[in-house]
């Protein structure tokens, strides 16, 4: 009887504990699903705001601007 | 009606969840949060707008390849581009930084228009005002600031700076009360870059900026909190 006991305890137990777990994974699983939802509805709209010339720049980078510049100007 | 409740219900609770997080949970860091482990949400894959750019921009970068080896196959702004990648690959990391930044901030700003379209996520058609687009498709056409961030996180993947030090980072502008997008490069010296779209290179520290979320190819970062 006292056995018997014991293992219904254990059992009870073991089921308490993974009925826990299960309910953490779930809450964390939908933390997440209804976190990256409420980031995909985010509007991201902010102006762009007036072109500062602020970070120098190398002689050769100059150059690559311009070449790129002046070949999507050209025709074709 | 009845059936409706459940649906109005999660929408209300998505929308508070959103402005409180969004907004008042963001905290205002002195510098971007970049090792904050528990800030690490999920994999690319689970924000499904967000990937769809990734996987449109694989596609149309095979497409590029032709133009990339053959200058006179390119067409409109992919001779630009192509100049950029071929007399880029020689330059210094910084140099390659810099290249791109002036370059991407010199195209055209274009607002992104709102749409409504069926979310992955509730299954309901919501309005979505955010379109992440391609590098091919902003060079094409301009685009709004998440747009000038992620062209230059596509080009600097072609220039051969590794995914693991490019973030897109959506940022809470208090000032202009709007959302705004930078591109944060770590730097092999442990520093953290923010390329804004004004040509402006935000170098630590980082005051002012409140950030929101971060997203590369690999995975979504929340930084609503958890960071601070």
């Amino acid at each position: 009887m006292k056995k018997l006991l014991v293992l219904a305890t254990l059992l009870l137990s073991g089921l308490v504990f993974a009925s826990n777990d299960a309910n953490v994974v779930k809450t964390e699983s939908l933390e997440v699903k209804e976190r990256l939802q409420a980031i995909e509805l985010i509007n991201v709209t902010a102006e762009k705001s007036e072109v500062q010339e602020i970070e120098p720049v190398s002689e050769t980078v100059v150059e690559i601007l311009e070449e790129a510049e002046r070949v999507e100007a050209e025709e074709g | 009606m009845r059936d409706d409740a459940p649906m109005w219900g999660k929408r209300i609770a998505l929308s508070i969840l959103t402005a409180v997080v969004v907004t008042t949970g963001v905290p205002a860091l002195a510098q971007y949060p970049w090792h904050a482990e528990e800030a690490l949400l999920a994999s690319a894959a689970e924000l499904p707008t967000w990937f769809a750019a990734l996987e449109r921009n694989a596609v149309q970068r095979r497409e590029f390849a032709a133009c990339l080896n053959d200058a006179s196959l390119c067409k409109g702004a992919q001779k630009s581009l192509r100049v950029v990648l071929v007399k880029g690959a020689n330059l210094e990391r910084e140099d390659q930084i810099r290249l791109v930044h002036r370059y991407v901030n010199r195209r055209s700003y274009k607002r992104d228009r709102a749409r409504r379209e069926l979310s992955s996520f509730t299954d309901a058609v919501e309005t979505f005002r955010n379109r992440w687009m391609t590098l091919f498709e902003f060079a094409k056409r301009g685009g709004d600031c998440e747009d000038y961030a992620t062209a230059k996180y596509f080009l600097l993947r072609q220039l051969g700076i590794p995914a693991d030090d490019l973030r897109i980072v959506i940022i809470r502008e208090r000032r202009h009360r709007a959302y705004h997008a930078v591109l944060a490069v770590h730097q092999p010296t442990g520093a953290i870059w923010l390329l804004e779209s004004n040509n402006v290179i935000a170098k630590d520290p980082h005051r002012g900026y409140r950030f929101v979320y971060a997203v590369n190819e690999k995975s979504v970062w929340d930084h609503s909190d958890k960071t601070g």
